[in-house]
């Protein structure tokens, strides 16, 4: 097998590379910040949650547990910087322990949700914290569940877990389950209280079309209670069509609408993420690949939808780099829109780099596309962003931080806030 | 011809409607109409033009080409024996022993593969990445050797999903083609084609080289997600990232397998020279009358090995040229005049059937290339001539020769970009290593090579390098600022 260099052409992305930060919605809050300082090993695939007071970060650890790959955690000050030393989220560490997501609960609880295969076949695992003023001081020591699994259906596996808060201090708990709905993968959710309970009993089912594969989920809580799940469905429209669905729930887990087609093109559509309007409704972003100019790979497109799932605008393509791949996008919103940041590979002169653009209103692309990260060199990538609820975004990402001074320390978190331009 | 075409899109559209939930694709030897504008390995061995031009990572040379379902050939002896010689243990010493062992014991913890569960494997997950290793664009030695005995044993990878089996060019305009395309992957469970690997769908495009005065045409696949890996199956080779490593064999890996050893699954296949049947025994046949001995090239209809289990052998070239023949006794399923019986097998190997050696394997260019491996085994046509001029399976020979480059750690340069030290990306391009998803800090070979100087060297750029006899070469350039980048040479990057 020849294998040539991936480094060929990353040269020819350098002279585009340059962000334009003017006329910006968003203005940076300082510069790119390292977000736990130099830890040993690769600290990625990021996860945070917000409240104006304190946040809390989880992320994919090959070091913290010891034993393969762990779930780590952290609180975040109202500075958006650690608070607390890092601490291991799962209490059962055999095999590995992937993908994770944290959200902070109504009641000013944890709920850290993770993959794991500690019992051979994969499965989703959910651990409960109390709230942050606690981790504060007594980080790592302030579970109060053991490590849950989610899911009850066993025969196969699962993946990709997504959480969102409901207002009564539960979560909403969200993956991708492999033969559970008769065809490959299905979408499932299950509600986990504040005192660790599941219910109901057993998972229900979020797709109605369920053959092929419904995949790669996100779920977030609207304004009335309710929540929405997106997906990626193939061969439901036609053969060989991947899209991105929606359902709207209440807040019990009784659908209220039926399955929503969020895009209206025929290109495939991969890892949507949802966040709410203010106005009830909701934004989902996705990638979608560009399949009339190949060299333009995938991009990141979105597009709002009322409370009743109606559309409110037609798709709109978010990324103006389109060279190459712009995928994995995440949406937070704010109170006058919503910040969309994405992976966009050679963009900034050098693999992978962060970008990001904000959406006025959850509606429309305003402003230009900016480079989030300061440091480019080798890799940027897994971002994920949101929202402090008073005035700032966080995006946190992994960058690959080599060499500390103390022996590799590989890949480290950093992060860089946003506030709100008022002068516009 | 419109109509015909018509028909058959209709069939494929058929066949993609039901559901699977994976596959597997299968090779043999390379057919007549398997030709290298269709871009196979025409002959064996040979490049395919788009994986090795177009779009270089993936398999672009192959032992074989894709078989369609019934034709695929696979090893006919239940124990592959394997060593190393001394090539390979200078170069990757007891750490790279120790990695492609490991391998091996991935592959013999199976169970035996017609009673495997498939859904103790994954489709999802099986390929995880060490980030670190993934930054400094390792390449993890296990995780190859699975590649290779995949292949080994009769599995081909997805960039054989879809494959064209007839391109023809009309005269006007030019380059205007019409296409056959084809499925060459089939269901673990419901043998049917489909598009999916391992729960994945997988579409293509149709490339054609004609605009470029190339005439090779490829179905390419791509996954219709952003997920990574692009590939899923052990069994594509291009399929493993940098700094990933897999945790075993995925789903429609152990369920290729299955089909093709799977002891009622009979083919006219043949055992090979090493090989004698020593005991035949028939229960149609009269007593006293059933005993054939000392066979050599013995062939007929012969069932799977159930399960192939591989042997490490001490072998040691520089040492110890004269090896000590081995020999090995085993049954394999065998039907004559419609009766299951058993054969007994005696096979005596006089060297290791599968030797890792190592070696420069770089390409003049241009376009540069440089190789990660090179592998050369042989497959042992099968007897039986259909007269409807049809395939049946051939036999692969145990032997294989498996050669890893040794080339170091190695470096690229753009002219007219980073034309000096100081400036150029000194990005490592490619590297053995050996690594997981511990807190092990990743094997960087040859045995000696610092993780810490290829990270400071991928993190500084341009700046100073650490002095090391692996420093990078600096491309000759009229527009080098120091006097020392001339001509190149170890050391030229450091200490300016």
């Amino acid at each position: 097998m020849f294998r040539a260099f991936r480094t060929f052409g990353w040269g020819c992305f350098l002279a585009g590379s340059l962000a334009a930060f003017a006329q910006n919605p968003l203005v940076p809050q300082g510069g790119e910040t390292s977000i736990l300082a130099s830890l040993a090993g690769d600290q990625v695939w990021p996860s945070i949650s917000l409240l104006p007071s304190a946040g809390v970060i989880a992320w994919q650890d090959n070091v913290i547990d010891k034993n393969g790959s762990g779930i780590g955690g952290s609180i975040l000050n109202s500075s958006l910087f650690v608070g607390g030393h890092p601490f291991c989220v799962d209490k059962t560490t055999t095999g590995n322990q992937i993908n994770p997501r944290v959200q902070l609960l109504a009641n000013g609880n944890i709920v850290f949700v993770w993959q794991s295969a500690v019992g051979g076949v994969p499965g989703i695992y959910a651990r409960l914290a109390t709230g942050t003023a606690k981790g504060k001081t007594a980080y790592g020591t302030n579970f109060y569940t053991i490590d849950t699994r989610v899911n009850t259906y066993t025969k196969d596996q699962q993946a990709d877990p997504a959480v969102a808060a409901l207002p009564d201090g539960s979560a909403i708990i969200t993956w991708s389950s492999l033969g559970e709905d008769g065809s490959l993968w299905g979408v499932f959710a299950r509600k986990l209280s504040a005192k660790g309970v599941a219910s109901p009993a057993k998972e229900f089912q979020v797709n109605q079309f369920s053959q092929y594969n419904q995949r790669k989920p996100a779920v977030a809580v609207l304004p009335n209670g309710n929540f929405v799940i997106v997906w990626v469905s193939e061969q439901e429209r036609y053969y060989n069509s991947v899209d991105v669905y929606a359902r709207i729930f209440t807040a019990a887990g009784v659908p209220v609408t039926e399955e929503i087609p969020v895009n209206s093109g025929t290109n495939y559509c991969d890892t949507p993420d949802v966040a709410p309007l203010n106005d009830g409704g909701f934004t989902v972003v996705w990638a979608q690949k560009d399949l009339a100019v190949s060299t333009n790979g995938w991009d990141v497109w979105g597009r709002a939808f009322g409370p009743s799932g109606m559309p409110q605008v037609a798709d709109f393509r978010i990324n103006t780099f389109l060279f190459g791949d712009q995928y994995r996008p995440k949406i937070a919103a704010g109170p006058s829109g919503d910040l969309v940041v994405w992976t966009s590979m050679g963009q900034d002169g050098s693999r992978e780099g962060v970008f990001g653009r904000f959406l006025q209103g959850g509606t429309s692309a305003a402003g230009s596309e900016m480079q989030i990260n300061t440091t480019t060199i080798s890799q940027q990538l897994h971002p994920a962003v949101a929202w402090n609820g008073i005035n700032n975004f966080l995006v946190v990402w992994s960058s690959f931080a080599g060499a500390s001074g103390i022996g590799p320390s590989g890949f480290d978190l950093y992060g860089q806030a946003y506030t709100l331009n008022t002068t516009q | 011809m419109l109509l015909k075409h018509i028909k058959c899109a209709g069939v494929l559209l058929g066949l993609a409607a039901a559901q699977q939930a994976g596959a597997f694709t299968l090779w043999g030897p390379v057919e007549a109409w398997q030709t290298p504008d269709l871009d196979y390995s025409s002959p064996a061995g040979a490049i395919r033009y788009y994986y090795h031009f177009v779009e270089p990572g993936a398999d672009d040379h192959e032992p074989g080409a894709p078989k369609n379902f019934g034709e695929g050939s696979r090893l006919t002896t239940p124990i592959v024996t394997y060593g190393y010689d001394d090539t390979f243990l200078q170069y990757f010493g007891t750490k790279g022993v120790a990695a492609v062992d490991s391998a091996m014991a991935v592959l013999n913890a199976l169970p035996s593969y017609s009673r495997a569960n498939l859904a103790n494997y994954l489709t999802d997950g099986n390929e995880q990445v060490n980030y670190t290793a993934q930054a400094l664009e390792l390449l993890d030695i296990k995780s190859t050797v699975l590649f290779l005995m995949a292949e080994h044993m009769g599995l081909m990878g997805e960039t054989h999903v879809w494959d064209l089996a007839g391109r023809a060019k009309y005269a006007t305009p030019a380059c205007a083609y019409e296409y056959f395309t084809v499925d060459r992957n089939y269901d673990p469970i419901t043998y049917d084609p489909t598009a999916y690997v391992n729960g994945r769908l997988i579409d293509f495009f149709i490339w054609d080289g004609c605009a470029q005065a190339v005439n090779v045409g490829d179905a390419i696949e791509f996954p219709a997600d952003t997920g990574a890996p692009r590939y899923t199956s052990v069994a594509t080779g291009g399929g493993l990232q940098f700094g990933a490593y897999y945790l075993g064999m995925t789903r429609d890996d152990v369920g290729g397998l299955k089909y093709l050893y799977n002891p009622a699954h009979y083919a006219f296949q043949s055992l090979d020279s090493n090989s004698v049947v020593s005991t035949f025994t028939s229960s149609w046949m009269p007593v006293g009358t059933n005993a054939i001995t000392g066979i050599s090239n013995f062939d007929g209809l012969i069932g799977g090995a159930g399960k192939i289990t591989f042997i490490k052998v001490a072998f040691d070239s520089l040492l110890n040229p004269g090896f000590t023949p081995i020999t090995y006794t085993y049954s394999m399923p065998f039907v004559t005049n419609s009766k299951l019986t058993q054969v007994k097998v005696s096979r005596t190997i006089t060297q290791p059937d599968v030797l890792f050696t190592a070696a420069f394997l770089v390409g003049a260019g241009p376009p540069l290339m440089l190789s990660d491996f090179a592998r050369s085994g042989t497959i042992i046509p099968t007897t039986y001539a259909s007269p409807g001029g049809g395939v049946t399976p051939s036999t692969i020979a145990a032997n294989e020769l498996i050669t890893l480059n040794n080339v170091g750690p190695i470096y690229y340069n753009y002219d007219p970009f980073f034309l000096d030290s100081l400036n150029y990306f000194a990005y490592p391009v490619f590297n053995w290593g050996t690594f997981d998803g511990s807190t092990n800090t990743p094997i960087v070979y040859p045995q000696g090579s610092s993780l810490a100087a290829l990270e400071a060297e991928v993190l500084q750029g341009g700046a100073p390098l650490p002095i090391s006899p692996w420093a990078p070469v600096v491309t000759t350039s009229t527009n080098t600022t120091t006097g020392t980048g001339a001509g190149g040479g170890a050391g030229a990057g450091a200490g300016q």
